[in-house]
């Protein structure tokens, strides 16, 4: 082969390549663009897209507590105010509908980048049923890295989520295309998230009228903790015991938690030897300092005010 | 497996790197057995049916070829039309699997057998290419119907290397095809079957806008998926028929017919039309053979009285445009401008109004469309203030494709462009358009769980 033609069948290759990264780059791009983006601080809800950008922006092996769980862990649980007690750093690994399967992958996560003493898990995914919704995964799971633990995530959540396939997983602009309609100014501003609350979502919502009198009452029937959660429970037991981490399973401030889920999380925390602390027991609240008219977002989250209080109380009281 | 999916898209990635791949004397082997999967991954029952269907016709070409007895030609036609008809006109398509595309490749078959009768094509020697030349899976789900000359000749002769030309022009004409049936053919499908579907709150100037809306997406959604099957025999170096030449901008019915479906068109003048007499018998028997092979058009669609109606309508059209002289006598007239685009207008909603008895489900209720035309009132927007169904962005974004696939279509008129021309524009030029189509399909198509994904229309005959 002649010289000028090798060049030009190298210059032929370079463009080609070029034009091959140059559509990859335009690929990744969209699909950031189409991609739903959860801004706790924008919208005062879900804070998924905040939660993956301040969890990744943390400094290796710099938490000694993790709070996992749901909203019910995010909205009650201040790690800056909590490191500010205790002098340990803490950080919520805590997304909307959290069940004990996203907990339990979560953790795997955390534990890639993360190594620390303690994780204290939050009960209410003892209630949920495992495997809710689509919508829940795909919220949580989108804005992960690519590791083991999505990956096993995304295996054990195929089956229960109709309509999805591998391919709709990985390249999300599959599932998210039609969004173009949708797009708002959070879509195309690059940082609009606030990652100094390491996963605290402080509510400023008051509820009107919330009544209590310590743990809900219920028909007296025993709870049925759904199977999976029970899984995926131990499967978390089992991870911290292989870590040598400390696991605490507490229920946070949460009107309809009743005394049968009570139990029955009590019991299943008993079968594996885990500490629990029901935060809902008769004089939890005004141990706690909760005001029923001043320190909920529901009849299930604190806010703002009750999370101060709540904080200040597992500082002194957890460990 | 539509050509339009995921599957698809990785069955002929695998399919052209083999392809490529082998040597050339693999090639008809290939191209058969992808053909066979593709029909297997929808039903593996046809299989046998289609190999024996297949044989059937190459053991009547050569009965055809050697014995010139007209029995033997008649009962070879007869039998290769049989499954056709009773699978689509009797009540056995309920205890039989239908294979795909039958309509195309009993076609392709009839059109074999009279070629050789006449003399035009020769009986292959080779059942493996019959075999291939029926079931080529490019073509199988709406055409084009290629005739046997062409597409075996391609067949037998020396696989043609790897060529960017090739592989680009090919890529340029699925993509496009996508673009027009998954962005917006789909996307006109939503409104209009909104207002179709619902003529006790859409009527009026909605149905009028339905029907207008779609003679836009049965154009968009058959010539995209023409285009797809075209740029996908292209990718693997074959020349297939044209199937659509701008039909919209057809100066009168004839014209629009020679440009529609032409692959169908041309079937049924050469098999259909000429053997009825064609117009060599006088005006009247000219006029009533026009309208013979609209009837059978129409009857191909389906049993139904409404495409009966559909196909004579047509029919009229053009022999009323042959008594007034506006048909093909009028093509070698010149015409201005003004005149061109009064033409095309006229032939628009000619069309348009025939189309109204192709969507309709029946006669009946195609009657009914007919007269919520001219009632009064009727909505246009929900209460979720969405115009006809869609969004604002859904409906700028379906006028910008409208806007560019029109002109895309003039500058195939009077410019002559196509795909193999645009393969010739500077490589910056070429990759802008070919990641504008791609993402443009990937990002505006109509996929995936949010919508109901839409079959091609023409998949049904």
């Amino acid at each position: 082969m002649s010289k000028r033609n090798r060049k030009f069948r190298a210059q032929a290759a370079l463009r080609l390549i070029a034009a091959i990264l140059g559509g990859v780059l335009i690929f990744c791009l969209l699909t950031r663009l189409l991609q739903p983006k959860y801004y706790y601080c924008l919208e005062g809800r879900s804070p998924e897209t905040e939660f993956w950008q301040s969890f990744y922006e943390l400094p290796r092996d710099s938490r000694d507590v993790i709070f996992l769980g749901s909203s019910h862990i995010y909205n009650a649980v201040d790690p800056v105010q909590y490191e500010a007690l205790t002098g340990l750093t803490a950080f919520d690994m805590a997304t909307s509908n959290q069940d004990m399967s996203v907990s339990y992958y979560l953790l795997k996560e955390c534990l890639t980048r993360q190594s620390p003493d303690a994780v204290v898990l939050d009960a209410y995914g003892l209630e949920m049923t495992t495997f809710g919704k689509s919508s829940t995964y795909k919220r949580t799971f989108d804005d992960m890295h690519w590791s083991a633990a999505k990956i096993g995530a995304i295996r054990d959540w195929m089956p229960h989520m109709e309509g999805e396939t591998w391919i709709t997983r990985i390249l999300t602009i599959l599932d998210y295309h039609g969004r173009w309609e949708e797009l708002t100014a959070a879509d195309l501003d690059g940082r609009p998230y606030v990652t100094s609350r390491l996963g605290f979502c402080p509510s400023d919502e008051t509820a009107a009228s919330i009544t209590y009198d310590g743990v809900a009452e219920d028909a007296g029937e025993p709870f049925a903790i759904d199977p999976e959660a029970v899984r995926y429970f131990g499967l978390i037991v089992e991870l911290c015991r292989q870590e040598g981490i400390a696991l605490t399973l507490i229920k946070t401030p949460d009107t309809a938690w009743t005394a049968a889920k009570s139990e029955a999380a009590a019991a299943l925390a008993a079968e594996y030897g885990i500490p629990y602390t029901d935060y809902n027991a008769a004089g939890a609240y005004e141990r706690i300092g909760l005001a029923a008219a001043e320190d909920w977002r529901n009849e299930n989250h604190l806010n703002r005010c009750g999370a101060e209080k709540f904080t200040q109380f597992i500082a002194f009281h957890l460990h | 497996m539509t050509y339009n999916s995921l599957a698809f898209l990785v069955f002929f990635a695998l399919v052209l790197i083999l392809y490529y791949g082998l040597p050339g004397r693999f090639r008809t082997v290939l191209v058969l057995l992808s053909s066979a999967v593709f029909y297997g991954i929808g039903s593996l029952k046809v299989l046998p049916f289609l190999a024996a269907f297949s044989l059937a016709v190459w053991l009547f070409g050569r009965l055809t070829a050697v014995r010139h007895h007209r029995i033997v030609f008649v009962f070879a036609v007869v039998s290769a039309l049989l499954p056709l008809c009773l699978l689509k006109y009797t009540g056995l398509s309920r205890s039989f699997v239908v294979p795909l595309g039958i309509s195309y490749f009993t076609f392709k078959a009839v059109s074999y057998l009279v070629d050789i009768r006449r003399g035009d094509c020769e009986a292959e020697r080779d059942p493996l290419i019959v075999m291939t030349y029926l079931m080529f899976f490019p073509e199988i789900m709406i055409g084009p119907i290629d005739r046997a000359a062409s597409l075996m000749g391609q067949l037998k002769a020396e696989r043609p290397p790897l060529r960017a030309d090739n592989i680009g022009a090919g890529a340029l004409l699925f993509l496009f095809g996508c673009l027009e049936k998954m962005a917006a053919a789909d996307r006109l499908g939503l409104a209009v079957d909104l207002i179709l579907g619902d003529l006790d709150t859409y009527h009026g100037l909605s149905v009028a806008a339905a029907a207008l809306m779609y003679s836009l997406q049965i154009y968009f959604d058959f010539a995209g998926c023409s285009a797809m099957a075209i740029g996908i025999g292209r990718m693997m170096g074959f020349r297939l028929a044209e199937n659509f030449r701008q039909p919209y901008l057809a100066v009168s019915v004839v014209d629009f017919w020679r440009r529609w479906h032409i692959s169908l068109t041309s079937w049924l003048r050469d098999y259909v039309y000429i053997p009825l007499g064609g117009s060599r018998r006088g005006p009247w028997r000219r006029r009533l053979n026009v309208l013979l092979v609209f009837l059978v058009s129409g009857i191909w669609h389906g049993a139904g009285i409404h495409y009966i109606v559909w196909g004579l309508l047509n029919g009229l059209f053009q022999v009323a445009e042959g008594a007034v002289g506006g048909g093909s006598r009028g093509r070698s007239r010149k015409r201005g401008p003004l005149a061109v685009w009064l033409g095309r207008g006229r032939v628009f909603i000619l069309m348009s109004a025939a189309w109204i008895f192709f969507r309709a489900p029946s006669f009946r209720e195609a009657l009914r469309i007919l007269g919520s035309l001219v009632r009064a009132g009727g909505a246009f927007r929900d209460e979720a203030g969405l115009l006809w169904g869609l969004s604002n962005p859904s409906w700028i974004l379906l006028l910008i494709l409208i806007l560019l696939i029109t002109v895309v279509d003039l500058l195939r008129e009077y410019r002559g462009i196509s795909a193999d021309s645009l393969m010739r524009l500077p490589f910056a030029v070429r990759c802008f358009i070919f990641y504008g189509l791609i993402f443009s399909v990937i990002v505006f198509g109509l996929y995936g769980t949010a919508y109901d994904a839409a079959g091609f229309i023409y998949l049904q005959y």
